[in-house]
């Protein structure tokens, strides 16, 4: 299949290039000519500009990193609405669901069918194709694009037939993985503080009930090494976070945990962090802490 | 070989039949008849106090839920340090440091040396010999059990060669799990009440960044069945959180998502619910929501 790529930065080069390798054939823009220069290697063609790939393309996927990035790109001066051959828009950015639903009235007015598909799983994730994929919208547009975003990952969630729903599920995710993230910089520098090898603490945190994705991928890959490179920035998962505690207050829900953990994250945002690892929130408890965490590999 | 099991209940009464189920001879004690009884038809013996316990076996097994109840059966007019034969006592509850070090003075007055063995995965992975083990004390003494406490888990972690580190260990899983509890709580009410059928969040997100303790087994197990039959109830939980907040505070660890979860969990103690299941958490976001989760199994 055919398809166009909006976004190919840190999640975007990785998934678009797991559809390349599933032999379907691209065409791709981003503002960032670095970040296209490795799939135009693999013979990718490229476009001028969101509404050029909009020409080309029925299908066009868009990754980008804030909703602002999103909103000029979809109705911007040659935006992607100017576009004479899309038909099929397929979201995959955590953007909450007030703002895919002014995506889809926008789009719809120009006969464009939006399909909601945030993913799950951070970079390395993506370059592994083990994401978790989720995806809601219009049934048949869904089965469409399937082919395609089932090369993500494994698992493969329907979450309702309305863009939005997957918003809700990723949104869901995506708070839990950031309360994971704060507790277990917390938890580890008590736990090294108190004289553990932080090691010993992996080894048994994810044999017990304390594991969480923290423990199981982010420690290991860039906390233990003190490599903090786990290839996202704070700004992501800050924008995630306050989407999920908008949508939990309009909705009415207490979260007493998760606004704590937003908290955590706001200050560290505060002191300067926003372009920071996402993995670098431990540096902060270990500051608060006056103690440093030891490089164990 | 022979050893002594003292506290019988939710926890200790599997792990003293794995202790069996490998071939050793065992003699029991609990406060509470039926608690006995399982074990009582299986050949174990019974012995008529602490005392008595110690007065027949050199190990002593101890699971006991709460602080108070371990004090007077160490120290009691009936307790372990007044038995002739016991050398070597096992500590399998969490107590925290600062209590097991007062245990591990008044002992070894008495010649006892005191392994610290906490374990992790509740009674389900008590039952099915799936507990993460944490072990720290004398190597010696560590060989020595060994045999005796294979048949728990497949995965032992020494954290150390005093009594304590596994302690610290302890309390950092603990202190990760029931923030997974309170977040999860919070998050799945968030998506419920946005539309989602909980068994898609559980799928989804257990493939996901926001996988952790509670997703993995709580939720499936006590939650979507509306059983809220886990199988440890909140004051267990409380103790866990209150050694961790109270170890966190003396090393000088900042813990903002850690007090909160504390907070959370004491608010719903205070309105009666210590001895309910730890799955009710969920419960009181539910009331605080005014929206309830589906049953879905």
């Amino acid at each position: 299949m055919e398809a166009g790529y909006l976004g190919v930065g840190n999640m975007g080069q990785p998934m678009a290039g797991r559809l390349l390798d599933a032999g379907h054939s691209l065409t791709i823009y981003d503002i960032n000519e670095a970040a296209m220069q490795p799939l135009l290697e693999r013979q990718v063609r490229r476009a001028a500009s969101p509404r050029d790939l909009a020409d080309q393309c029925e299908i066009v996927f868009v990754s980008l990193p804030t909703l602002a990035a999103f909103r000029a790109v979809a109705f911007g001066e040659n935006g992607l609405d100017q576009g004479t051959k899309m038909k099929l828009l397929v979201n995959t950015c955590t953007v909450g669901v007030p703002f895919v639903k002014e995506i889809e009235q926008a789009m719809a007015a120009r006969g464009v069918t939006v399909v909601d598909c945030p993913i799950s799983g951070g970079p390395p994730g993506a370059r592994a194709g083990t994401l978790s994929v989720m995806v809601s919208g219009d049934p048949a547009a869904v089965e469409r694009v399937r082919p395609m975003i089932s090369q993500w990952g494994r698992t493969l969630t329907i979450a309702g037939d309305r863009p939005g729903a997957a918003q809700v599920l990723k949104l869901t995710n995506n708070i839990l993985s950031a309360v994971s993230l704060a507790a277990t910089a917390e938890a580890f520098v008590m736990g090294a503080k108190g004289g553990l090898d932080p090691e010993v603490m992996v080894s048994a945190v994810n044999a017990g009930s304390g594991r969480n994705s923290a423990t199981e991928s982010k420690w290991p890959l860039s906390v233990l090494t003190r490599s903090f490179d786990y290839g996202a920035e704070m700004h992501i998962l800050m924008k995630d976070i306050d989407l999920a505690i908008a949508q939990g207050e309009e909705l009415g829900v207490p979260m007493w945990v998760c606004q704590a953990a937003r908290l955590v994250f706001k200050h560290a945002m505060f002191a300067g962090a926003a372009k920071d690892d996402l993995t670098s929130i431990v540096r902060h408890v270990e500051r608060g802490a006056g103690f440093e965490m030891p490089k164990t590999r | 070989m022979r050893a002594g099991y003292l506290g019988v209940g939710n926890m200790g009464q599997p792990m003293a039949g794995k202790v069996m189920d490998a071939g050793h001879e065992l003699v029991v004690f609990d406060l509470n008849e039926a608690a006995m009884q399982p074990l009582l038809e299986r050949q174990a013996r019974r012995a008529a106090s602490p005392r008595d316990l110690a007065d027949q076996c050199e190990t002593v097994f101890i699971s006991l839920p709460t602080l108070g109840a371990f004090r007077s059966a160490v120290t009691g007019p009936d307790g372990l340090i007044h038995g002739k034969a016991l050398k070597l006592l096992v500590n399998t509850c969490t107590v925290g440091v600062p209590f097991l070090d007062e245990m591990v003075a008044v002992l070894a007055e008495h010649g006892v040396t005191v392994l610290d063995c906490p374990i992790s995965g509740g009674p389900a992975g008590a039952r099915a010999g799936t507990l993460s083990v944490m072990i720290s004390g004398d190597p010696a003494a560590r060989e020595t059990v060994m045999p005796l406490i294979a048949g728990w888990g497949t995965k032992i972690t020494v954290a150390g060669d005093k009594p304590g580190a596994a302690q610290v260990l302890k309390l950092t899983n603990n202190l990760l799990f029931i923030i997974s509890l309170a977040a999860t709580s919070e998050a799945f009410v968030m998506g419920a009440k946005g539309g989602l059928n909980p068994e898609v969040m559980v799928n989804a997100i257990n493939a996901g960044s926001g996988r952790n303790g509670a997703t993995n087994i709580v939720i499936p197990n006590a939650v979507l069945d509306r059983s809220f039959h886990f199988g440890a109830t909140l004051h267990i939980l409380e103790k866990d959180i209150d050694l961790a907040i109270e170890m966190g505070e003396r090393l000088g660890v900042p813990m903002w998502v850690s007090q909160t979860a504390r907070l959370m969990l004491k608010h719903i103690i205070f309105t009666g619910a210590g001895g309910d299941d730890i799955s009710t958490v969920i419960q009181h976001v539910e009331r605080g929501a005014g929206f309830e989760l589906p049953k879905v199994r």
